[in-house]
C-alpha cells in the first residue's frame, strides 16, 4: 500500500511539474497592399508551396556549432509554415507587382500563370545568420510549360541574440525572395 | 805650293725661285675649280620657233623664282626650229631630270581663256616644270603649249577613244554630275585604229569615282530630242556648251565595277543616251539559223532569254552565207546576235563573257535552243527567244566561221502544225468506247444508290416526326446541365474540393508528427511514461562562431 501511495505521489509530482512557456511567431508581411483588379486577364497565382521535411513544423530550426540542426521546443511558429509561407508571398508579390494574387494550391480555370516554390533550407546557422535556400518555377497554364526556374540562396546576419532576432531575419530573406520572384514574372 | 782646285758637285738642286709660278699654278687650278664648281649646269632647249626668246634676257623661271637666263638662241641646222642655250643657277642642277618640262610663256589667246598677260610687259620667259625621274639630262625638246595638269598633280590619268572627234579639245572640263572634277589634256587621232585619242586628267579625290563600270559621253553642244512627251532640249554647262566637254558617271542597274589604274582606256560615247541604250562593254557573239521566214527580224531586235532581254540582233549573215557557197541549197539563214552577260545580272568583264560561253555550251547539252517569234502582232516586228525544250535531243554547238551556232528550232505556225498533229494522234489512241461503257455503267450505279438514299432520308424524316424523338433533346440538355452542376462542385475550385485537399494536407502533416513520435518511441520506447528532461532550447547567437 506504501508503494502505491508513493507511485501516486510521484506521477502527481511529475504531472504538476511546471511547463515551460513557449513563444510563437507568426509569420506574416508587413507590406501594405491596396489593389484593385477588374476582370484581369493575365491571372498569375501561388500554387504549390513546399517546405523541407526538416522545417515542416513548428519549431523554429537552428544549426549548432557541430554541425546538427536543433528544433526548438520552445520557439515556434504560429501556424505551419505552407499555410504562413503561402500568405505571406501572397502579400509581398502583391506588394511587388502591383495586383492582387491568387491563392489556391491547385489553381484555377481562369490562370495564366502558376508559381510554384520550393523551400529547402530556412533556420539559423552556427554563424550568427539565418538561412534561406528555395527553388521557384512559374508555369503557363495554357500551353503546360515552365517558362522559368530559379534558385535562390542568401543569408543575413542576427542583429541579436535570440529567436525573436532570428524570426525577423527569416522574414528579412523571404522578403527578399520575394523580389526575386516578382522580377521574373 | 798648294794649287786652288774649284769643287764641282754633281747634284742638281732647284732653285727656290720655282716656288713663286709653282704657287701661281695652284692658285690658278683652284681659281678654275672654283669656278667650275660655282657655277650652274648648261642645258640646251629646243622649240619650234624662237617668238619671245631674247638672248641675254629671257629668264628661266620656277615658281616665278629666276633661276637663270638665255644664253644664247640658234637655229637648228635642219631648221625645223630653234635650240636655245640656258645657264641655270647652281641650285637648279637636282631639278633637271628626265621629265622635267620646259614651255614658253607667252601672251595666249585662246577658246578657253586669255593667259600669259603679266608677260606683255615684262616679256615672255621660260617656266620649268621639275620632274622626279633619272637626273642628269642635259638637253630637252620644250612644249609648245602649257601642261594642263602639273606633272606630280594627284589623280588618275586616263585614255578615251571616239570613232569621231566632236567638239572635244585639250583644256576642256571633265564634269562628274556638272561639277569640274579634271580636264582633256591631250587629243590625237590614231591613224592605224582610225579613232580619236584623248588623254584626260581627273583630278584627286575625284578619281576615286572611277571604276571599271564608269562611261564617259560627249557633253559639247546641244541634244534635241523629239518624243511624244514633246521637244526635250538638252545642254551641259554653258563652258561645255561653248568649248565643249566630257562627262562621266556610271549606268543605273549595272553592277559596281573594280577600280582602274592609270592609263586605263575608256570609250567616250557620242552621248549619254547611247549609254543608256547599251550600258555594257562586255559581250559575245553567236549565230542562230532559222528555216523560218525572217521577216521583221530587223538589226537591234531583242534576243530574249525566257522573256528577258539578253542581247539583240547584230545582222543577218547574207554575205557570208553566199560566201560560203550555201546560196540557193534552201539551207537556213543565218543571224549575228549578240549577247550581253551585264543583262543577266553578270559582271560587265570578260570573265563573264567566258561564264556565259561556257553556260550557253553546257545548257545545248540540256535542251537549249533559239527560237523564233512574234515580237509585235501589228507591226509584224520578230524576235529572237532562247529558251530550254527539254524533250529536244542533245545537241552541240556548230560553227559557222568564227561564230558559235545555237541550235534552233521552229515554232510558231509550223510548230503549231506539228503540236496539233500529235494531239490528234494522242486523241485517237484513246480507247474513248471502252471509257464511255463503263462511264455508263457507273451513272447507272449511281442512279440506283440515289434511290437507296432517298429511301433512307425519308425513314429518317418519319423518325424525326415522332413525338418522343423531339422531346429527346430536351431531356437530353436537361441532363448534361445536371452533370456539368455535379462536375462543377467536384472542381478544383469547388469548396468540397478545398476542403477535402485541406483535410488531406492536415492528415498529412499529423502522420508526419505521428512518424517522429515512432521513431522517438522505437529509440527509448518508456520515454511514453517517463519523458525525458527536454533539452533547454538553444539560442541563436548574433555574429556568435
Amino acid at each position: 500500500m506504501r508503494q502505491l501511495i508513493l507511485l501516486a505521489v510521484v506521477l502527481i509530482a511529475s504531472c504538476s511539474a511546471t511547463t515551460p512557456s513557449t513563444q510563437q511567431y507568426l509569420l506574416r508581411s508587413d507590406a501594405a497592399i491596396q489593389n484593385t483588379v477588374q476582370g484581369e486577364s493575365d491571372v498569375i497565382g501561388i500554387g504549390i508551396i513546399k517546405v523541407a521535411h526538416y522545417i515542416d513544423n513548428l519549431g523554429l530550426a537552428l544549426e549548432t556549432p557541430d554541425g546538427a540542426v536543433r528544433i526548438a521546443r520552445d520557439y515556434q511558429w504560429a501556424e505551419p509554415l505552407e499555410d504562413s509561407l503561402r500568405v505571406f508571398f501572397s502579400r509581398e508579390l502583391s506588394a511587388e507587382t502591383g495586383r492582387p494574387m491568387r491563392t489556391q494550391r491547385n489553381g484555377g480555370i481562369d490562370w495564366k500563370k502558376r508559381i510554384d516554390i520550393r523551400i529547402d533550407e530556412l533556420h539559423g546557422t552556427a554563424k550568427g545568420e539565418a538561412q534561406l535556400v528555395a527553388y521557384w518555377a512559374i508555369f503557363d497554364i495554357d500551353q503546360q510549360i515552365i517558362i522559368s526556374e530559379n534558385e535562390f540562396s542568401q543569408t543575413v546576419a542576427l542583429d541579436s541574440d535570440g529567436y525573436t532576432a532570428l524570426v525577423v531575419a527569416h522574414k528579412k530573406l523571404l522578403r527578399a525572395l520575394s523580389s526575386a520572384i516578382a522580377k521574373t514574372l | 805650293m798648294n794649287e786652288l782646285n774649284p769643287s764641282v758637285s754633281n747634284s742638281r738642286r732647284l732653285s727656290v725661285i720655282w716656288i713663286i709660278p709653282l704657287v701661281a699654278a695652284l692658285i690658278g687650278l683652284y681659281m678654275i675649280i672654283h669656278t667650275l664648281m660655282s657655277e650652274g649646269p648648261t642645258i640646251t632647249l629646243d622649240f619650234s620657233t624662237a617668238e619671245g626668246l631674247v638672248k641675254g634676257k629671257t629668264k628661266i623661271r620656277l615658281l616665278n623664282v629666276d633661276i637663270g637666263v638665255v644664253e644664247n638662241v640658234v637655229l637648228k641646222p635642219d631648221m625645223t626650229g630653234v635650240t636655245t642655250t640656258i645657264k641655270l643657277d647652281p641650285q637648279a642642277r637636282p631639278l633637271l631630270r628626265e621629265d622635267t618640262l620646259f614651255w614658253v610663256v607667252r601672251a595666249r589667246v585662246s577658246a578657253s581663256g586669255i593667259s600669259g598677260l603679266e608677260t606683255l610687259l615684262g616679256g615672255s620667259y621660260i617656266e620649268m616644270a621639275p620632274g622626279d625621274g633619272q637626273l642628269g639630262k642635259r638637253a630637252f625638246v620644250g612644249l609648245e603649249e602649257p601642261p594642263v595638269t602639273p606633272a606630280d598633280a594627284p589623280g588618275l590619268r586616263l585614255r578615251l577613244y571616239s570613232d569621231r572627234a566632236g567638239s572635244i579639245s585639250t583644256g576642256d572640263v571633265v564634269l562628274y554630275r556638272g561639277y569640274h572634277v579634271g580636264r582633256v589634256e591631250s587629243t590625237r587621232f590614231d591613224t592605224q585604229q582610225r579613232r580619236v585619242n584623248y588623254e584626260v586628267f581627273i583630278d584627286a579625290p575625284f578619281h576615286e569615282l572611277i571604276d571599271s563600270s564608269t562611261r564617259f559621253w560627249d557633253t559639247s553642244g546641244i541634244s534635241f530630242k523629239a518624243s511624244a512627251d514633246g521637244i526635250e532640249v538638252d545642254t551641259g554647262s554653258l563652258n561645255t556648251l561653248l568649248l565643249g566637254g566630257v562627262s562621266f558617271g556610271s549606268p543605273p542597274d549595272l553592277p559596281t565595277g573594280v577600280p582602274v589604274k592609270s592609263d586605263h582606256e575608256f570609250q567616250l560615247y557620242k552621248s549619254q543616251d547611247e549609254i543608256l541604250k547599251n550600258p555594257y562593254r562586255y559581250g559575245t557573239y553567236f549565230v542562230v539559223s532559222f528555216q523560218q521566214s525572217l521577216r521583221g527580224l530587223t538589226t537591234g531586235a531583242p534576243v530574249e532569254y525566257r522573256g528577258i532581254r539578253i542581247g539583240r540582233v547584230e545582222r543577218i549573215l547574207l554575205k557570208e552565207t553566199m560566201e560560203q557557197g550555201m546560196g540557193g541549197t534552201g539551207s537556213p539563214i543565218p543571224v549575228l546576235i549578240y549577247l550581253e552577260p551585264g543583262l543577266l545580272a553578270l559582271q560587265d568583264n570578260p570573265q563573264s563573257v567566258t561564264a556565259l560561253r561556257k553556260t550557253i555550251r553546257t545548257g545545248v547539252t540540256k535542251g537549249l535552243r533559239a527560237t523564233l517569234h512574234a515580237g509585235n502582232l501589228l507591226t509584224g516586228q520578230q524576235l529572237i527567244n532562247i529558251s530550254f525544250f527539254p524533250e529536244e535531243p542533245p545537241a552541240e554547238l556548230e560553227k559557222f566561221g568564227q561564230y558559235t551556232v545555237i541550235p534552233t528550232i521552229e515554232t510558231g505556225v509550223a510548230r503549231l502544225e506539228e503540236q496539233v498533229n500529235e494531239f490528234l494522234e494522242t486523241l485517237n489512241s484513246l480507247p474513248l468506247k471502252t471509257t464511255v461503257d463503263g462511264a455508263n455503267s457507273l451513272i447507272a450505279s449511281a442512279d440506283k444508290t440515289v434511290i437507296s438514299l432517298n429511301t433512307a432520308i425519308r425513314s429518317v424524316n418519319s423518325l424525326l416526326d415522332n413525338d418522343d424523338a423531339k422531346a429527346l433533346p430536351k431531356e437530353l440538355i436537361e441532363t448534361l446541365q445536371e452533370l456539368r452542376n455535379t462536375l462543377n462542385g467536384l472542381s478544383s475550385e469547388s469548396s468540397m474540393y478545398q476542403n477535402l485537399d485541406s483535410s488531406l494536407d492536415t492528415l498529412d502533416s499529423t502522420l508526419n508528427n505521428l512518424d517522429a513520435l515512432l521513431r522517438k518511441l522505437s529509440v527509448q520506447p518508456s520515454s511514453l511514461i517517463f519523458p525525458a528532461e527536454p533539452e533547454p532550447d538553444l539560442i541563436p547567437q548574433a555574429g556568435s562562431k
